[in-house]
This record gives C-alpha cells, sequence and structure tokens, in this order.
C-alpha cells in the first residue's frame, strides 16, 4: 500500500514537478519497491496516452456560424443596455415562478422532469419517511430533487449542489433541520451575479440569517421571490416552514448580466 | 491571421470592430471544440457548446479582466458551458443508456483511452483533459477551473489514478 506522501511525490514525478534532492527520493523508492515502479510507470503511461489523443478539425463553417449568432448591437451600446434589463428580467422572473406554481401547470411541472417516475418514487418514499414539519429525516433516504435528476438527488438532512453559470460559480445548501428548511447560497468567485429564489404557496419565508465567514447579502423580498446579489465575500442564508407533510418548491436563478445563465428546480 | 495580440484585439472588439472577434475565434475555436468534443464525446453537442462559448464570451467582454490570458478566460467559460451541457445531456439521457460508451474488443488505443475519460465525472475529465491535452499549468488550472491550486493537484492526481485503474483493467481484460 502506497501512502499518500509517496502518491504525491510519484504524481510530482510524472509532472516533472521535483526538486533534484525529490527526484533522487523517487529513484530510490523506484529502485527499492516494485509497487511504487509500478504505479510510476502506469501513470506516466496513462498521462503519455493523454497527450497523444488526435485533434479534431471543427466544421469549417463553425466560425461563420458562431459570427452570424452574435448580437447586432456594437460593445458600447450593449455595455449602456445590460444594466437597464436587469428590473425588467426580475419581473419576468417572478411570473415564471408564479406560472410554475399553478395548479393547471402541475402536470406539465411533474412531465418536464424526464426521470420524473425514478425520482417520484425516490421523493415519495422520501416524504413518507418524513414526520410532522421538524423532525429529522432518516440520512439514508433521499429527501428531494435538484433539478429532477437522479444524480442531483439530496440526499440526508444536507445536500448541496453547484450553480455554474458563464462566470459565476457557486452553491446552493439545502438543508432540513428542527427549526425550518435552509437555504444557503454562496459565491467562489469574484464575479458578481444576481441570485433570485421564488417558493411555492406551501412554503413560508421565515427570515434571513447570516453565515459566521461571510458577509450578508442584501436581499429584498417580496411575494415568493427572494432577490440578491452575489460574490464571494457574501452569502444569501434563507429560513424558510412549510407545511407538514407537503413538499417545498424552491425555483433558483442565476442572472449575469442581462441573461439568466442558471435555472435549478428543486423539490424538498 | 494578425499579429495582434488578444488584449489588443479585445479593445478593437470592444469600441465595435466585430471583424477582431473573428480573429478571437479563429485563434481558439479548435481547442474549445475539442474540449467540447473529449467531454462531452459527440461532434454535434460539441458545436453546440463551442458556439455558446463564444456568444457568451462576447455578451461578457466587457467583464474581461486583461490581467488575465483571453484564452485562460475563454476556456473558464468553456469548462462552465460543458459541464452544464454534461448534466443536462445525463438528465435527458436518464433512463436511456444507448448513448453510454460500451467496450469493444477491437477498439484502439485511442478509443480506449476516450473511453475511459468517458467513465470520469464530468470535472475529473476536465481537470485531465486540461493538464495534459491542453497543457494548462496547474496556475492557469487554478483560474479557469476557479479552485485553489491544492484541491486542484488532489483532484487530478485522483483523477489520473482512477483513469489509469480504467485502463490497466482494461488491458487485463483484453488480454484474457
Amino acid at each position: 500500500m502506497i501512502d499518500d506522501k509517496v502518491f504525491e511525490l510519484i504524481n510530482a514525478g510524472v509532472d516533472d514537478e521535483l526538486s533534484p534532492s525529490q527526484r533522487s527520493e523517487l529513484d530510490q523508492l523506484i529502485a527499492d519497491q516494485p509497487e511504487v515502479a509500478d504505479l510510476f510507470s502506469q501513470m506516466t503511461d496513462t498521462v503519455h496516452r493523454v497527450q497523444a489523443l488526435k485533434s479534431t478539425d471543427p466544421p469549417a463553417d463553425l466560425r461563420d456560424r458562431i459570427m452570424a449568432s452574435l448580437p447586432a448591437v456594437s460593445m458600447a451600446e450593449h455595455r449602456e443596455t445590460r444594466l437597464d434589463s436587469v428590473s425588467s428580467g426580475v419581473g419576468s422572473f417572478v411570473e415564471l415562478v408564479r406560472s410554475l406554481f399553478q395548479p393547471r401547470y402541475a402536470l406539465q411541472f411533474a412531465t418536464v422532469f424526464a426521470g420524473g417516475l425514478l425520482i417520484g418514487a425516490l421523493v415519495v418514499s422520501g416524504l413518507t419517511g418524513i414526520g410532522p414539519f421538524g423532525e429529522l429525516v432518516d440520512p439514508n433516504q433521499a429527501v428531494g430533487t435538484i433539478g429532477g435528476s437522479p444524480e442531483n438527488a439530496l440526499t440526508g438532512p444536507t445536500s448541496t449542489t453547484e450553480l455554474r453559470g458563464d462566470l459565476f460559480n457557486g452553491t446552493v445548501t439545502v438543508s432540513r433541520s428542527a427549526g425550518g428548511l435552509d437555504l444557503v447560497v454562496e459565491g467562489q468567485t469574484n464575479q458578481t451575479a444576481v441570485i433570485m429564489i421564488g417558493f411555492d404557496e406551501m412554503t413560508e419565508f421565515e427570515g434571513l440569517s447570516y453565515l459566521e465567514n461571510k458577509q450578508s447579502a442584501n436581499a429584498t423580498i417580496s411575494s415568493g421571490l427572494i432577490t440578491a446579489t452575489l460574490s464571494d465575500s457574501n452569502a444569501l442564508k434563507v429560513r424558510f416552514r412549510t407545511s407538514n407533510g407537503e413538499p417545498s418548491r424552491f425555483v433558483v436563478q442565476l442572472k449575469e448580466g442581462d441573461s439568466i445563465t442558471v435555472t435549478e428546480e428543486i423539490t424538498i | 491571421m494578425s499579429r495582434e495580440t488578444d488584449n489588443e484585439l479585445v479593445s478593437r472588439c470592444l469600441e465595435g470592430d466585430q471583424r477582431a472577434y473573428g480573429e478571437l475565434i479563429d485563434r481558439y475555436q479548435k481547442p474549445v471544440f475539442n474540449h467540447a468534443l473529449r467531454t462531452l464525446g459527440d461532434e454535434r453537442d460539441a458545436e453546440d457548446v463551442t458556439q455558446n462559448v463564444f456568444m457568451k464570451a462576447y455578451q461578457h467582454l466587457a467583464n474581461f479582466n486583461p490581467d488575465y490570458k483571453f484564452f485562460s478566460w475563454v476556456y473558464r467559460i468553456a469548462i462552465n458551458e460543458t459541464i452544464n451541457a454534461a448534466k443536462r445531456k445525463r438528465r435527458h439521457d436518464a433512463l436511456d443508456d444507448a448513448d453510454a460508451p460500451t467496450f469493444f474488443v477491437d477498439r484502439d488505443s485511442e478509443q480506449e483511452v476516450l473511453e475511459g475519460l468517458w467513465q470520469l465525472g464530468a470535472e475529473d475529465r476536465a481537470l485531465v483533459l486540461l493538464k495534459h491535452f491542453e497543457g494548462f499549468s496547474y496556475a492557469e488550472i487554478e483560474y479557469i477551473m476557479d479552485v485553489p491550486l491544492k484541491t486542484v493537484k488532489s483532484r487530478l492526481y485522483t483523477a489520473r489514478q482512477r483513469l489509469k485503474d480504467i485502463l490497466t483493467r482494461e488491458r487485463r481484460i483484453q488480454n484474457d
């Protein structure tokens, strides 16, 4: 069994990033331990095989297609109009959230999730394992989904998913405790983005709290919609309450510039 | 291609010269396309991602910080776009394994590596390709992936080991 220190040395050797003394140390290990020699040889071979992958030319017309798809406005105009569109974007997002949670869209909402059959079973089994609101769920059961995907099933009392936009990276962590449902949204980049969280009428907004290691992102709250501007220096932590036994649904959107770059639908 | 630097082309573009952006596309569409192709495994998907990447780079061009390389900045957009596309593809194909790569006894070495890469998660695949197919340094990968250097190395070491294990196992199966 190769320990972590030797494993790091081997990898640094594969990358040719060793000092002379480290190189001597690795050479000695290779000479003395066949296991180390094998691993070094196999890792080096693996790297060489990736390096040898052939490059493929893109289609000849791809450049023209890209140029044809660029907006016609000049860059200067683009910069000025970008700032004006955020407020109208927020208004239309409120309508999106409201439309998603109206009863007549319930069937469409369910069918949007291509893997809904499988996920539905997970959610139902998770829900039947939940007692009155406030009890911790069985950590081995999936308690909801993000985006309807099996890979994004929420497991245990806490689960985290990424929010990857064009430039902004962040995470959404959902957790259930005796006090309520918590959504924590944090950014990992110095790029800013507007985060919008819409929640359905079965869920009540309870309050905002703060993370110890970050400034609080000032949020506006109105009729089922929370809006805040995030970067890596602040975070948003929101607490909700929900009716007993009923799932809570959230729509989380990321807006960078004038584009909605991420939409995640979370069911807990 | 002109001899202007990337930053000079970006400046021209921001002043309204779209042809300058065409030069940037000429320089970088191939590596972006290849990264998307290696990650998603489908040429049509790779074309779509490449188009989206350059459209989004154009939309966000005013945000580009010239202290960094333009290529690294575009690549950051490419990574996010490719990973998101991979997630959407997985959701769409969740109940259908028709597109999952299968192992063929007589496949060539390149196909073996591609199928091995496919078995890694999208982010690990991206790390391996950035380092060993695109040749980025660790510092550049730190910027592109927006992950601390120590984490980049740790994840890459683990991803390489997994890929090594996959390829070694396949070779043993073929030799049996």
